[in-house]
């Protein structure tokens, strides 16, 4: 593993034989133009990658897939795995904050769960959980990356002010209202 | 023909608009870069036609001589596909997706099916701090007849119009519900008092001219002294008050202030004058909230206004504690500290 600062002297010195496969994202588009700029700017042409995933609600296959049609299929991983690869401030953040993972999609998971007794929260308490809530979130977010976190909330309290639903709504995390 | 092609997106609107607009200003003002005659707006289902009309509206407004073309496709990665007429041509200019499947796809065929070995293929980035256009310029070279071609990719960093006004990001976060600030050139004399007091006196002693001389609710006072302190500033741009957040008018979420500065960026600030010190932690802790703006988070601040006493109990604290992007400060440094962030 090596950081993109170092990234041109170590590119500088390769043997000219070596092959680059590249996996577009994670990443902004800043760190991706410098990387493939780098490569391209050194004589390297590399082979592009993406994950390619197939939903479905009891599955989801993922592959890695090139745009010259090959396709390998990955194997899920657990959860025990994903933290074996952690480093240690991921798992503490995890344990802190309760996120969970979703072997199926891949992704980790932000699952809100209310207090016992969220149905006689007023209009004020209710604001103070979201800002909580929706601060975790997005901390969890900007950690993991954006598009590798799932939000989603318990069935919201009848009794709760429809705009809390579309507080989460806005923030990207599903979940309904309850009957 | 140089063309433009640009994805739009059906989220982060604003942002995707003030992209295309800027962008286009760019080619049309800077000598640099080639002429284009033609816009080519990508779009899948999920953006709504009033989404195409607003980016149509803006390519008007950036150049009304461009000859447009819209196309709608099933999934915006169809676009780059040699079997059909649309594909990539020497020439064309690319407003960089977001770094997904069509991204690779771009420059895989770039690599693989394209050759322009006698133009060039254009990429633009224009990067969230909303100041930089990145424009990469792609040539397709072989050293002699039988060898495989490679490719070069020049860059160059052009500044770009700043066209994003906070008006039009919170008329669609809020409904328009906030009130504008106006610039001032003074403050008034019993507001600029109560600046005097915090400078050396004791949080009664400004809670008292707060109730007195301002209002008689302190928060509301408290609101009136950083309005003023706002109102002088001449790093903003735009200054707007009792923001209220929400998708309708049944009961939304009220902040105090929203300003933009000079360079584009959105402070949120707000507001409280309050004795006890852990309501003024609790504050700080939800400022680390990004508001619901559709803006790039990297370039959105926010400030806890509060009394002398508390702002610089906060900054004798250990930096460890301290939240990146969140500053605290009291109606002497309020101004300052806007100049530095």
């Amino acid at each position: 593993m090596i950081s993109q600062e170092n990234l041109k002297e170590a590119i500088l010195g390769l043997d000219d034989n070596v092959e680059f496969h590249y996996l577009v994202g994670p990443g902004t588009r800043e760190i991706q133009l410098n990387c493939i700029s780098l490569l391209f700017n050194n004589s390297y042409t590399p082979t592009f990658w993406f994950i390619e995933e197939f939903f479905d609600k009891k599955k989801n296959k993922r592959h890695l897939t090139s745009y010259s049609e090959s396709r390998i299929e990955l194997v899920p991983m657990s959860e025990n795995k994903v933290h074996s690869i952690l480093p240690e401030g991921d798992i503490n953040f995890i344990q802190s904050k309760g996120v969970g993972w979703d072997i199926n999609f891949n992704r980790f998971t932000f699952k809100i769960i209310f207090p016992h007794n969220a149905s006689l929260l007023g209009k004020v308490k209710v604001r103070i959980f979201q800002d909580q809530v929706i601060q975790d979130f997005q901390d969890t977010k900007k950690r993991f990356g954006a598009h590798g976190v799932i939000g989603s909330h318990e069935p919201i309290p009848n009794t709760w002010p429809i705009e809390a639903l579309d507080r989460f709504k806005n923030e990207g995390i599903s979940g309904g209202r309850g009957q | 023909m140089s063309r433009l092609i640009f994805f739009s997106q059906p989220t982060n609107t604003e942002w995707g608009l003030s992209k295309l607009e800027s962008t286009l200003r760019l080619f049309k003002n800077n000598k640099k870069l080639p002429a284009i005659e033609k816009l080519l707006l990508v779009h899948t289902p999920s953006v709504t036609a009033e989404g195409i009309e607003e980016y149509v509206q803006s390519q008007k407004t950036a150049n009304n001589k461009l000859e447009l073309e819209i196309l709608a496709l099933p999934e915006l990665a169809d676009f780059v596909n040699w079997k059909h007429n649309f594909g990539l041509r020497d020439g064309d200019w690319i407003v960089l997706p977001y770094p997904g499947i069509l991204f690779g796809r771009i420059f895989h065929e770039i690599i693989t099916s394209f050759d322009f070995r006698e133009g060039i293929i254009g990429l633009c980035h224009p990067k969230p701090d909303g100041v930089t256009n990145a424009i990469y310029g792609l040539t397709k070279k072989s050293k002699h007849a039988l060898a495989p071609s490679e490719i070069r990719m020049k860059k160059i960093d052009l500044e770009m119009e700043q066209l994003q006004t906070l008006r039009l990001i919170l008329e669609k976060s809020t409904n328009g519900k906030f009130t504008t600030v106006s610039f001032e050139s003074t403050i008034s004399q019993h507001l600029g008092k109560f600046v005097e007091i915090e400078k050396n006196g004791t949080y009664e002693e400004s809670k008292k001219y707060i109730v007195e001389h301002l209002d008689s609710n302190v928060g509301i006072g408290f609101e009136k002294v950083t309005q003023s302190v706002l109102s002088l500033n001449r790093n903003l741009s735009e200054i707007y008050h009792s923001v209220y957040f929400g998708n309708d008018n049944r009961g939304s979420q009220e902040e105090d202030f929203f300003v933009m500065t000079n360079s584009r960026k959105i402070i949120w600030i707000s507001c409280k004058f309050r004795e006890r010190y852990g309501l003024i932690e609790k504050e700080i802790s939800r400022l680390r909230l990004k508001p619901p703006l559709n803006f790039p988070k990297e370039r959105i601040y926010s400030i806890l206004m509060t009394s002398r006493t508390h702002a610089e109990r906060y900054k004798s604290e250990d930096i460890g504690g301290k939240i990146p992007g969140v500053f605290v400060c009291h109606s002497g440094t309020l101004n300052d500290t806007i100049s530095n962030i």
